[in-house]
């Protein structure tokens, strides 16, 4: 049998492959991130119970309560109006306004946390084993929090473009569907953590 | 709706000009960026760290060189062009999986999604990195060839041992992962591509920039304490420290991503038939070791970011002074570093057990259980970190649970080794250079599994810590382990991945030198260690100076021996090259039914998986995969499922 000098076109690869993937890939990371922070977690219970030299958490070590829930629930109202986003991308009833609330939200979140570093926190980084953990963990997390915010941003973009071009072709923009699904977990272990992180550094005395 | 462009065809539609490769994102606009990115976030983060008390009392402004380290990652990856991508995402354009693909020669030098580009390009980093810890190593044994500090420094030896330890165990996590991981599994499974081809060439580029960042650490003072990074040494060291801290949260990012990548690939792209209990056992080692680098690098990489914060923000996450504890660092390091023991330990089980059937031509025995004990190593060695702890003064009553799991973790690994003999049993080996190093691999791992064993063991362990006796034993587990059984498993792919053979009888050169000089450089370190001599010091007592003496020539010609591979790589694979055809080795493996090399789009058609790849010497076997049509060698003759030539 002699070669084909025809070249080769390979058979096109099932679309349904990228949706899995997206969601797989979304879930795997999410829980490298619950292995980041449960590091801070670990270092939260470690070094309050050693309490090095009566320092884990001086008098006047305090954090600023009204950031830390103005925070959370920015960061629980942008899950929420995602999710909603999500499900009208699902059902083809629309998603761009909700997907904007959801990112104006977000990105509430990282002002919000940036005016508490510079006016809010009355305490340095040097103010024992809280303020180290205080600082790291939050700065960490907004740095993950950064992630979730590009996502929302990009799903946005892809909708309004995908939005104007299937009105023109007549089509629909189904594919956004499996990275809004990826987002969404990704977004849901965001929202899990910053409830263990207000539960750790805010609540408990 | 919009498409996604995922499949790479033989025929791009319109290839670059040489001037739009020159001038576009490669290597060389990621090294020029990377360097005006240091320099000029070194500047500013020398404003900045101005106002922070430490930093401007101090000559040593390590924000500054974090700064820096960012600029310069910075720059290296928007250089590669890893930016354009979410760039574009970000203003709504469609989504595509293929990328750089169509740059010929230059695709090796820039960013692409090619698996197979990227693992070759893994191939190349290790091996230079790995050439490097080498060298480190030989100086290392120059300087011991006299029982006083002669022509190294302590200091400077100091900073020598732990580039060595650091730039192998950074290397070696990624030395299997990167290159064999990201070529062979999408093949074995019947896979065109990986799950996310982009973070697959991220992984690749940031491992190289780990590897040039760690170097760095040669400019900046060194730094002295071993792969460990213990604290509080390593918080007051000088700004080498910075470097370590950042090449290896760099490599635990991307050891994170390498092992997400390739879990997301095995649960989600296996073709039609490939069950669970027919994957090949090397994509089981892969698919362990990934899940232990995707849940213990964070714990690594959070450790090095606290670091970090303590060297530049002042936090004192570590200083037992103002509320930290040194044991934090201890705990979340080791909680990364034993499961990394076996980052690099499960991927030579992988690779041997998928070697020893092809050579013993008997199918692999107890397939089930090889991956039940694989899981059992994973899952176990996420419970036994303390027992690195054991002379540090933690609490007594801690030691007997981690001595007990410790010892634990031998019966899964025994159980793997058994495995191993027992496909051997009764078989009729062919002894080529592949299973020679398969071979070599149980001999060498059994030697450091049993000096393991005393190890676990606190009695034992508090008499030989800190000694040679240690630093054997991790030799024989990590390089008479892992590095024969890559070296075995580069032998035994190489063919599939150039299409030329290596050389027979250099490679048993090669391996006659290599296992006999390794086991005459590690073995007798046993004896130094029992007999009192301390790892990471120079000095040591004159009675065991010819001891030394000879351990450094036989390390010398350990190095020599790896020259020889070199020699046979140039040898066969640029000057005399004999094509090596597609399945040299008679293997039943999916890989091996593919031309030599594989095609850019791996299949042409997705094949149905009709049996695992092991059912050697049974005579009414199923081929092991339909391919719908034969496969067809460029230029070639057509080759059945089975490998037989049509």
């Amino acid at each position: 049998m002699s070669a084909s000098a025809a070249p080769v076109v390979p058979e096109p690869e099932d679309p349904r492959l990228v949706a899995a993937n997206l969601v797989v890939g979304a879930r795997l990371f999410a829980s490298a991130m619950a292995f980041v922070f449960m590091s801070f977690v670990f270092a939260f219970f470690y070094l309050k119970a050693v309490d090095s030299n009566g320092m884990w958490r001086p008098a006047h070590v305090s954090p600023p309560q009204g950031y830390g829930i103005a925070i959370l629930i920015c960061i629980l109202a942008a899950a929420a109006a995602f999710e909603l986003a999500r499900r009208g991308l699902a059902s083809g009833t629309g998603s761009v306004s909700m997907l904007a609330l959801a990112l104006g939200l977000s990105v509430a979140v990282v002002v919000l946390q940036l005016i508490e570093y510079l006016a809010g926190v009355d305490f340095g980084a040097d103010g024992g084993g809280y303020a180290s953990v205080f600082y790291g963990w939050t700065a960490m997390f907004l740095a993950f929090w950064l992630g979730a915010v590009y996502s929302v941003e990009t799903l946005l973009a892809t909708s309004m473009r995908s939005a104007r071009e299937a009105q023109a072709a007549g089509t629909t923009i189904e594919t956004l569907r499996p990275s809004a699904d990826a987002t969404m977990v990704y977004l849901y272990s965001c929202a899990g953590i910053a409830v263990v992180t207000w539960v750790l550094l805010y609540l408990i005395k | 709706m919009s498409t996604i462009e995922s499949t790479p065809t033989t025929t791009p539609t319109k290839a670059p000009t040489f001037r739009e490769q020159l001038v576009g994102f490669h290597l060389i606009w990621g090294v020029v960026l990377a360097a005006v990115g240091y320099f000029v976030c070194h500047w500013l983060g020398t404003k900045v760290g101005g106002h922070i008390d430490s930093q401007s009392a101090t000559d040593q402004d390590d924000l500054a060189v974090f700064f820096g380290f960012l600029g310069a990652t910075l720059g290296w990856l928007i250089g590669l062009g890893f930016f354009n991508y979410p760039l574009s995402r970000m203003l709504g354009r469609p989504a595509s999986l293929v990328e750089g693909e169509e740059y010929g020669v230059w695709r090796y030098f820039r960013l692409c999604t090619d698996h197979k580009v990227v693992a070759i390009q893994y191939f190349v980093a290790v091996l230079f990195f790995f050439g490097v810890g080498g060298l480190n190593a030989m100086l290392i044994r120059g300087e011991l060839t006299s029982d006083n500090a002669t022509f190294i420094p302590a200091g400077n030896y100091l900073t020598l041992v732990s580039l060595h330890g650091t730039m192998m165990l950074m290397m070696m996590s990624a030395g299997v992962l990167g290159p064999l991981g990201n070529y062979l599994v999408p093949l074995m499974i019947g896979a065109r591509r990986m799950a996310f081809p982009r973070v697959e060439s991220l992984t690749l580029w940031l491992t190289v920039l780990a590897g040039f960042v760690l170097i760095s650490a040669i400019f900046l003072g060194g730094f002295p304490t071993g792969w460990t990074g213990y604290v509080p040494l390593s918080v007051e060291a000088r700004a080498g420290m910075d470097a370590y801290l950042f090449s290896f949260a760099l490599i635990g990012i991307s050891l994170c991503l390498v092992g997400l990548n390739i879990i997301a690939t095995v649960m989600t792209m296996r073709a039609p038939g490939m069950y669970w209990n027919r994957i090949p056992v090397f994509v089981w080692g892969m698919l362990t070791t990934s899940i232990l680098a995707v849940l213990a690098a964070p714990v690594l990489f959070a450790a090095l970011y606290m670091a970090a914060l303590d060297r530049t923000v002042e936090t004192t996450f570590f200083l037992a002074s103002n509320g930290g504890s040194p044991f934090l660092w201890d705990n979340l390091f080791w909680f990364f570093g034993h499961p990394e023991v076996y980052i690099l330990a499960l991927p030579g089980f992988g690779i041997v057990l998928e070697i020893l059937p092809v050579f013993a031509r008997k199918p692999l025995w107890g397939y089930r259980v090889a991956v039940a004990g694989m899981f059992g190593v994973a899952l176990l060695s996420f419970m036994v970190w303390q027992h690195h702890l054991f002379v540090s003064g933690i609490n007594a009553n801690l030691r007997p649970f981690y001595m007990f799991t410790t010892e634990l973790i031998s019966i899964p690994t025994g159980i793997i080794f058994l495995i191993g003999m027992g496909t051997l049993w009764r078989a009729r080996i062919r002894f080529t250079v592949p299973m020679l190093f398969a071979l070599a691999f149980f001999f060498n791992f059994l030697i450091g599994g049993l000096s393991g064993v005393y190890l676990s063991d606190v009695p034992s362990d508090v008499t030989t810590h800190g000694s040679y006796f240690v630093m054997a034993h991790f030799h024989y587990t990590i390089m008479g382990g892992l590095v024969f059984a890559t070296i075995g498993g580069f032998y035994y792919w190489l063919p599939k991945i150039t299409g030329y053979k290596l050389d027979e009888t250099l490679g048993k050169i090669h391996f006659w030198m290599m296992f006999i000089f390794f086991n005459l450089t590690f073995f007798p370190l046993f004896a130094a260690g029992l007999l009192g001599m301390p790892r990471r010091v120079s000095n040591y007592n004159p009675s065991l100076h010819a001891l030394n003496v000879f351990v450094s020539i036989s390390a010398w010609c350990l190095g020599l021996s790896l020259l020889g591979l070199l020699a046979n790589i140039v040898w066969t694979q640029l000057l005399v090259r004999e094509p090596a055809g597609p399945n040299p080795w008679l293997s039943k493996s999916l890989e091996w039914q593919l031309p030599s090399p594989v095609p850019a789009y791996n299949f042409e058609r997705i094949p149905v998986i009709n049996s695992a790849p092991y059912s050697y010497g049974i005579p009414d076997a199923p081929p092991v995969a339909d391919f719908g049509k034969p496969a067809v060698l460029p230029g070639g003759p057509a080759i059945t499922p089975e490998g037989g030539v049509i």
